[in-house]
């Protein structure tokens, strides 16, 4: 239990600070290294994403980060896919799944590379809103842009996220960044707040299944909860470029990891 | 939407109000975890939950709810980590509620009807599990 919740503090900071629900990282650590079973350990992932989500949600919004209206928006198609990802995955090979999270974090380590780390906004007229950047202190005024791709690829996101277990975060961030023109920090902590409910559809379809194991998700989910306040601590000081490639790397790793256990199978 | 005084005001309140569920439901979830993480140090180890491999067994919510039934006094260590779960995962659906009586009393009805299909979704998420 000791091992849970080291290892959720330390995937609650880093998912706070990217905008992800931790579930990619998480899910390979369960596997590779802790021998759990990929199905379980979806499980366990999806609650623990729900904590990330709610850890992270309690700052940003209080910084004023989130665009909660906006978020509630692509809400509606993000559930509606994770409720289609989560009845699928009870029936498919778990190898299956391990290489489709391998392409996710391939796709998610070249996404990387497209974000600017810019900042900037522009009002559009069309769910238009403002916060004060924490690094900066300046006011950052920006709108909404291609709203129904943006619900599309949303749709998508909730979708991976019931099938695999993670938050979906990993996609939601850079859409809404690059497709949908919200800037960096709020497009984190939207992701942030969003990746809650689209989990919790999930979770309690894996509930119903018996598929959580509690002594070993609830650990974890303390430690995120206790990771993600920090998370967003640092992240409001930490330059993202570093963070950026840092995190990079990380993706790379696991990429290969998951991509090796599909291909020789898993427990 | 424009930014108008108005609407700030409207997102700031939105923004307490989930705020306050966050912190409430985090709080909740965190002390029947903790509980439970500390009946687990003076209790007699006993084999990890047998996780269901069978779709549509439905055995997870009947256990829980067997579990529960009984007197507080009589939880063990796994009831109080499942009730820390059951409490984190209702968090942000509660979430839901509160924004859906905000946007209620605002009549801001494109939001409201965005929240009913929300909840609407997640029922028919957790009843595709019976």
């Amino acid at each position: 239990m000791l091992v849970m919740l080291l290892v959720g503090i330390g995937v609650g900071v880093f998912g706070a600070m990217m905008g992800i629900g931790g579930g990619i990282l998480l899910i390979p650590v369960m596997t590779g290294f802790l021998g759990i079973p990929i199905r379980s350990a979806a499980g366990i992932s999806i609650v623990c994403v729900v904590a990330t989500s709610c850890g992270a949600s309690v700052s940003y919004l209080h910084k004023g980060l989130t665009h909660s209206r906006l978020g509630m928006t692509l809400e509606t198609a993000t559930v509606a896919g994770a409720l289609l990802g989560g009845i699928t995955a009870m029936w498919l090979n778990p190898r299956l799944i391990a290489l489709i999270l391998g392409c996710v974090m391939l796709y998610a380590f070249y996404s990387m590379y497209r974000i600017s780390g810019s900042d900037a906004g522009q009002p559009t007229g069309l769910m238009d809103a403002e916060y004060t950047d924490p690094a900066s202190g300046k006011k950052i005024a920006y709108g909404v842009r291609r709203l129904w791709p943006g619900l599309g690829l949303s749709f998508i996101a909730g979708n991976i996220s019931g099938l695999l277990g993670i938050g979906g975060g990993i996609i939601k961030t850079p859409v809404m960044n690059l497709v949908m023109g919200v800037p960096l920090r709020a497009a984190i902590a939207t992701s942030n707040f969003m990746m809650g409910i689209t989990a919790a559809t999930g979770a309690l379809v894996f509930l119903a299944h018996g598929h959580i194991d509690p002594q070993k998700a609830a650990p974890t989910a303390l430690g995120i909860l206790l990771g993600a306040r920090l998370g967003v601590r640092i992240s409001s000081r930490l330059k993202s470029r570093r963070l950026k490639q840092m995190f990079q790397l990380l993706l790379l790793v696991f990429a290969i990891q998951m991509f090796i256990q599909a291909i020789r199978g898993i427990k | 939407m424009t930014i108008t005084v108005a609407n700030i005001e409207a997102k700031v309140n939105l923004d307490r109000i989930l705020h306050a569920i966050l912190v409430i439901g985090m709080t909740l979830s965190a002390t029947a975890i903790g509980i439970g993480l500390l009946m687990s140090l003076w209790e007699t180890p006993r084999a990890s939950v047998a996780v269901a491999t069978a779709p549509s067994s439905a055995a997870g919510i009947a256990d829980i709810v067997n579990e529960f039934q009984r007197s507080p006094l009589a939880w063990r260590a796994d009831t109080f980590l499942y009730l820390g779960m059951l409490l984190l995962v209702a968090t942000p659906v509660v979430r839901v509620v509160g924004s859906l009586v905000d946007f209620l009393r605002l009549r801001d009805w494109r939001f409201v009807g965005i929240s009913l299909l929300v909840l609407i979704m997640l029922t028919i998420g957790l009843f595709s599990g019976f």
